[in-house]
């Protein structure tokens, strides 16, 4: 199977219904592949070749989505940039990844002169939804091309999407799914999430991340996919209670701006399968308002770029189940258990998988498992020890086979559903003139899941406060990686070597609470 | 994921569940996991090394499966020889395959010298279900060994089972699957048939055949595997009941015999959610017998040793819907739509896919296709051309995908679920004194799908009957490929060249039927 084939189903079986929805329209199957056709042409025209990356930086809307579809099409390899990411971070994306097409959306415009300026790769540039811009409008780009592009062949080993990770250093790596990896996480989604009626799924969260993702296997079933430009509580409420939405994936801190929204109860959620949340466990409490309000729906997932997107699923009837007993309730907190195409083990340092109940770097095996890192050999090797996939994070099994995600390997805080790397917060903030020192935490948050925080040792005799930091960070990174908070403190603590105990840190914020994340 | 991790899987989440039922007793996953270490250990202590075969030579009962499982987990390659084939077909099957293993049932026992003699590779020989017989107990044969069995890479190209198959030239080749191809099937099989419930499987079908291959993907779930050695109506009633089967395999012919038995009625099949039949389609009066005897469950597969299970599958849904429109029933008469991850088209002489409607011959794509012949290069090659795999099967998609099988691109025949070849049979009556040509064909019957009929032309002069032929045929063939009927005709209709055309022998005998297999 190739990636285009789950849209070419759902072509096959439902040419007329609607494919994708934004505020632009409404546009079926038919149309969808008619444009994707001219958009394989246009690429291939343009010199694409199969592997070639084009990326998109675009907010969710269908013509983001349509240039995938075309790029998938002609064998290119799709790059996501994260709309919310800084132009900085986005433009060593677009460079690492060697991309030469890119996609870009009109709100982007005031930045598309210096990501030019600064990708010299770049041949093509294209502006979706706008003609008379700075570059060509996607519409005239593919216009003379013709309705139908040369079928490829059956490319199980070839990349066909790079999804953007962050790995060990922080910077963002490409983690490089192939189409056999692409079957593998579909294969997972229809044994566990098995689609039930025709799908409408709800792009809320970023296309670039997750939500993207998953749209794919449910195409295969002639879904509609209704995208909203970003998950604004009472959006996502309106648009599910419009379009009869059956599946959306949202992160738990958008689910609990939902719940709590005083308009919540006036809409309809009778048609709602799957509604998948991922990147942090729900408590106990909000997940049975969930249930109340959205029906026995919920669905957790555990995944990561390099392992899409099923390490662990807890499953509508885990979370009926869990609530229906108090013994099984802890469950909530675990991420659920391996899906049938995975296999989920803990490993300690040496390479030896530990027994049921202890604690060891999350390892799995399974075709779902991406190729390595684009262009990192090294660091693709090292996620490879041992015959297994390694994670980075610390987990153990229950004696059910729950897994429970209890630490990172690594110090990478999720705040708000996006990945956050302390280190590259720490390198601006100790540029700070009145800055010994300084450790990144993430420390727990209702809202967040995890908030960044700053613990700062100061230069002696120097002094700087709170806002000053946060304002620096503000300035050259992206918003949601500034510190939320930041703490002085006259030392941090550290090891005999003199290198600063993270863990000791956290401790200290994260007392009485079980998963450290 | 290699086959033993669907095993596995069950036996992490089900350890006390029933996992193999037959007549001689109930297994429990833990007792059938820790025999299958001792198996594993077993081969490997004598010799066994990856991909190399093991047959078994068995009615459907505990062992034969426990071996398989055992064979799985060294990694070695199972061949499962047909009980009802002759054991000359078999010993060409065990020579072929390079086996050096037989597991073998004490209802071969007067046959186990011969075969011993017959197949020089043949280096360790198991009677699978009783000791004092001439070759070692089963049993005996793991007792010394070890409880865990050494764990084995995940290597998804492996070859771990031989599937039997008969190809164009009638010789009964080894379509090899490798790890993926399970895969694949696996995940066709869980998106098109999800399970809700622990599964309850009963093997009536040949273990050898398709219901064993069926049994592997409800294992990953906890399920029950019930063996009874054959497929007689009774005996298949009185097991769904006692057992609250789920799912079973089996032939339309027994289907068709269970409906019309008196004692039908008496038994409860409320447990039943895929009554799975394959290798004929069912009529429309049949369906709705079955409907309305065993539920809402009847599904068709179709599927060929190169491409397991599910080229195509008929859904419980798809059953009722045909049901609920008269324009609609015809699709009774297909072999459903392709699964999610198996593209099918139709292709020309030329290697060119045709339109919609138009017949050609059924290709197919996607990991599922097995990756060729044991020993027999040129025949995989040749199933490959043009970048798709060939089924043999001429056919015809309708508007809305469904795939009609029109007729064969070879002449096998299809007789209670069995495959016959007709050149061996003719082979053999041409040997006949009194015959100067034959043709062997399938004829339409209400009982066998197909029966096999020899149209014969006599050497002028000379005299024959019926009665003789088919005792000639039986004498020396499987019970099943001796010809039902036997037609004189004064001259066989042939082709310029002299060949014999049996498009319009069985033109005589399809008039009026709209499959032509």
């Amino acid at each position: 199977m190739r990636l285009i084939d789950y849209f070419e189903r759902g072509l096959r079986y439902y040419p007329e219904r609607a494919c994708l929805i934004d505020a632009s329209g409404e546009y079926s199957y038919r149309d969808v592949a008619e444009r994707s056709h001219r958009t394989a042409n246009a690429l291939i025209a343009s010199g694409l070749e199969v592997e070639d990356s084009v990326a998109i930086l675009s907010p969710n809307g269908a013509p983001a989505f349509e240039a995938w579809i075309g790029a998938a099409r002609a064998g290119g390899v799709w790059v996501g940039l994260a709309a919310l990411a800084s132009i900085d971070e986005n433009i060593y994306v677009i460079n690492n990844r060697d991309s030469e097409w890119l996609f870009y959306h009109s709100s982007f415009e005031d930045e598309i002169a210096r990501i030019k300026a600064e990708c010299p790769k770049l041949k093509h540039v294209i502006c979706l939804d706008k003609a008379g811009l700075s570059h060509p409008y996607f519409l005239d780009f593919i216009a003379d091309h013709a309705s139908s592009a040369p079928e490829l062949p059956d490319y199980r080993d070839k990349v066909i999407s790079h999804f953007t990770s962050g790995g060990t250093t922080g910077q963002p790596k490409g983690a490089m799914w192939s189409n056999l990896t692409w079957e593998a996480w579909c294969a997972n989604v229809y044994a566990h999430m098995p689609v039930k009626k025709p799908p409408v799924f709800l792009i809320a969260a970023a296309m670039s991340h997750g939500a993207g993702v998953f749209a794919w296997p449910v195409m295969a079933y002639g879904a509609t996919l209704v995208c909203v430009a970003r998950p604004e509580p009472l959006a996502v409420l309106q648009a599910m209670h419009e379009y009869r939405v059956t599946h959306t994936f949202l992160p738990p801190t958008l689910v609990y701006m939902m719940l709590a929204h005083p308009r919540a109860r006036e809409f309809g959620f009778s048609d709602m399968d799957y509604f998948i949340y991922g990147g942090a466990p729900m408590s106990a409490d909000k997940v049975k308002q969930a249930i109340d309000l959205f029906g026995p729906c919920m669905t957790q997932i555990y995944g990561q770029a390099e392992s899409p997107c099923t390490i662990g699923i807890l499953s509508p009837a885990d979370h009926l189940e869990a609530l229906s007993d108090p013994a099984k309730q802890g469950r909530l907190v675990s991420c659920g258990r391996p899906p049938v195409f995975v296999k989920v083990e803990m490993m300690d340092e040496d390479g030896n998988l530990v027994a049921q109940g202890e604690w060891g770097e999350i390892v799995v095996r399974g075709s779902f498992v991406s190729l390595g890192y684009y262009g990192d050999p090294e660091a693709s090797e090292a996620n490879r020890a041992h015959g297994w996939h390694h994670t980075g994070d610390i987990g153990y099994k229950d004696e059910d086979g729950f897994v429970y995600i209890v630490d990172r390997k690594k110090d990478m805080i999720i705040s708000g559903g996006m990945n956050v790397f302390p280190i590259e917060i720490e390198r601006l903030i100790w540029s700070h003139p009145a800055v010994q020192d300084c450790a990144v935490i993430g420390v727990p948050d209702e809202k967040w899941g995890e908030a960044v925080k700053a613990v700062v040792e100061l230069k002696s005799g120097e002094t700087t406060d709170e806002a000053d930091i946060i304002a620096l960070c503000k300035g050259k990174l992206s918003p949601y990686k500034a510190p939320k908070t930041v703490e002085f403190w006259p030392e941090l603590p550290r090891s005999g070597v003199g290198k600063v105990l993270k863990r000791k840190l956290r401790e200290q914020f994260w007392a009485g609470h079980e998963r450290k994340i | 994921m290699r086959l033993i991790d669907y095993f596995e899987r069950g036996l992490r989440y089900y350890p006390e569940r029933a996992c193999l039922i037959d007549a001689s007793g109930e297994y429990s996953y833990r007792e059938v996991a820790e025999r299958s270490h001792r198996t594993a250990n077993a081969l490997l202590a004598g010799g066994l090394e990856a991909e190399d075969t093991v047959a078994i030579l068995s009615p459907n009962c505990v062992p034969a499966f426990e071996t398989w499982i055992g064979a799985a987990r060294a990694g070695g390659a199972w061949v499962g020889l047909a009980t009802l084939a002759s054991i000359d077909e078999n010993i060409y099957v065990i020579n072929n395959r390079d086996a050096a293993w037989l597991f073998y049932h004490s209802s071969f026992e007067d046959e186990i010298a011969r075969i011993k003699a017959d197949c020089p590779k043949l280096k360790h020989v198991i009677c699978l279900d009783k000791r004092g017989f001439s070759y070692p107990y089963f049993d005996d044969f793991i007792a010394g060994f070890d409880a865990q069995a050494p764990e084995l890479p995940d290597s998804r190209d492996q070859v771990i089972s031989h599937f039997t198959t008969g190809g164009t030239s009638g010789r009964p080749k080894g379509a090899m699957w490798s790890n993926l191809v399970w895969e694949a099937w696996c995940a066709n099989f869980y998106a098109q048939m999800p399970i809700e419930k622990p599964p309850v499987f009963l093997i009536a079908a040949a273990m050898s055949h398709a219901a064993g291959a069926f049994a592997w993907p409800t294992l990953a779930f906890g399920s029950t595997v019930v063996c009874i050695p054959r497929a007689e109506p009774l005996a298949v009633l009185q097991a769904m009941h006692k057992y609250r089967v789920t799912h079973t395999f089996l032939p339309p012919t027994v289907i068709y015999m269970m409906l019309a038995h008196p004692r039908a009625r008496q038994f409860d099949f409320s447990a039943m959610d895929y009554l799975i039949y394959g290798g004929a389609p069912m009529s429309a009066d049949k369906v709705k017998q079955a409907i309305d005897l065993f539920g809402p469950c009847m599904a068709q597969i179709y599927g060929q040793a190169e491409c397991p299970g599910t080229i195509g599958i008929l859904s419980p849904a798809d059953h009722l819907e045909a049901l609920s429109a008269p324009d609609k029933e015809r699709r009774l008469t297909s072999c459903g739509r392709p699964p999610v991850f198996v593209r099918v088209e139709m292709m020309d002489e030329d290697g060119n896919l045709v339109a919609q409607g138009e017949r050609g011959e059924i290709v197919v794509r996607g990991s599922l296709v097995s990756l060729g012949y044991y020993g027999d290069v040129q025949a995989s090659e040749a199933n490959r051309a043009h970048g798709w795999h060939h089924t043999g099967d001429i056919g015809y998609k309708d508007e809305d995908g469904f795939v009609y099988i029109v007729d064969r691109k070879n002449d096998m025949i299809i007789s209670g679920g069995l495959n016959v070849y007709p050149i061996k049979i003719e082979r053999l009556i041409w040997s006949h004194p009194a015959v100067q040509d034959c043709a062997v064909i399938g004829v339409p019957d209400e009982k066998w799908g197909e029966a096999v009929k020899a149209v014969v032309e006599l050497k002028s002069g000379e005299k024959t009957n019926e009665a003789e032929i088919i005792a000639f045929c039986k004498d020396k063939l499987s019970a099943y490929m001796a010809p039902k009927t036997v037609e004189f005709w004064d001259e066989l209709p042939r082709s310029g060249v002299g060949k014999v055309l049996k498009r319009k022998v069985r033109e005589q005998f399809w008039a009026d039927h709209e499959r032509k297999i």
